[in-house]
């Protein structure tokens, strides 16, 4: 299942910038490093860069170096990601 | 055709702030400012190339101090924090200009200021959160005074 999302946001710069569009693909196929919309309870779908993913969930991280001290986005379910990133304009 | 947000924001309110790697970050840069200055020899290419990677690693934890000095203090420092320390906006000004400093030299004199500084920052940031704070001799190299949350 495709779906296209406008990103809001600079936390995903350089990559992905505010006002960006993204082109997501429902997939189990998911690898660290993959970008992906995942859909978090209370605050909705959110962009973010796959840090690592495993049977426990997946762990999230900005590319935006000046975040670099949050990291700790924490650990979510696999189920909760909504699209891999496979293209964007 | 419905384009839905997705949002990229870091406002995600994991809330999970340190101030440990800034203070890291600026022990990093005066131990490794004592490195540069004990280097003997920078004619012969063994200690060219050692003294290339000091410098590289000094300008990596300065850089490292200003990033994470600047998150905490535009994402975790909000209005009551502000009120109770107004003077943080400076401070933290005052902390990205001689982060600066210490890239661009090698007094060990800056790198101090630098670390006196950070840890007046994180003086700051326990003491919003009402936490009391001790200085304690850190066991690494260069043995400076860091500032920590009192356990």
């Amino acid at each position: 299942m495709f779906r296209i999302f406008k990103v809001s946001g600079e936390s995903m710069k350089p990559n992905f910038k505010n006002d960006h569009f993204v082109l997501t693909r429902k997939t189990k196929n998911i690898k660290e490093n993959d970008v992906v919309v995942i859909n978090l309870d209370h605050y909705g779908n959110i962009l973010k860069r796959v840090s690592s993913i495993g049977q426990n969930g997946v762990m999230l991280k900005s590319d935006n170096p000046i975040y670099e001290s949050t990291p700790t986005l924490g650990l979510h379910e696999v189920s909760k990601i909504v699209g891999k990133v496979i293209f964007k304009i | 055709m419905n384009i839905e947000i997705a949002k990229a924001h870091c406002d995600i309110p994991c809330k999970v702030y340190d101030p440990a790697i800034a203070q890291f970050g600026a022990l990093s840069v005066v131990r490794l400012m004592d490195l540069i200055n004990e280097l003997e020899d920078i004619t012969s290419v063994k200690n060219a190339a050692q003294l290339t990677r000091l410098v590289a690693q000094k300008e990596e934890h300065a850089q490292a101090v200003k990033n994470d000095v600047a998150t905490i203090w535009g994402d975790y420092f909000k209005g009551p924090q502000i009120e109770k320390y107004p003077d943080v906006h400076s401070l933290v000004h005052n902390i990205m200009q001689a982060a600066s400093k210490c890239k661009q030299g090698i007094d060990r004199n800056d790198g101090l200021a630098l670390m006196t500084m950070v840890n007046d920052f994180a003086g700051m940031f326990w003491g919003s959160k009402d936490m009391e704070i001790e200085t304690i001799v850190s066991p690494n190299l260069p043995n400076l005074d860091v500032v920590r949350p009192k356990s």
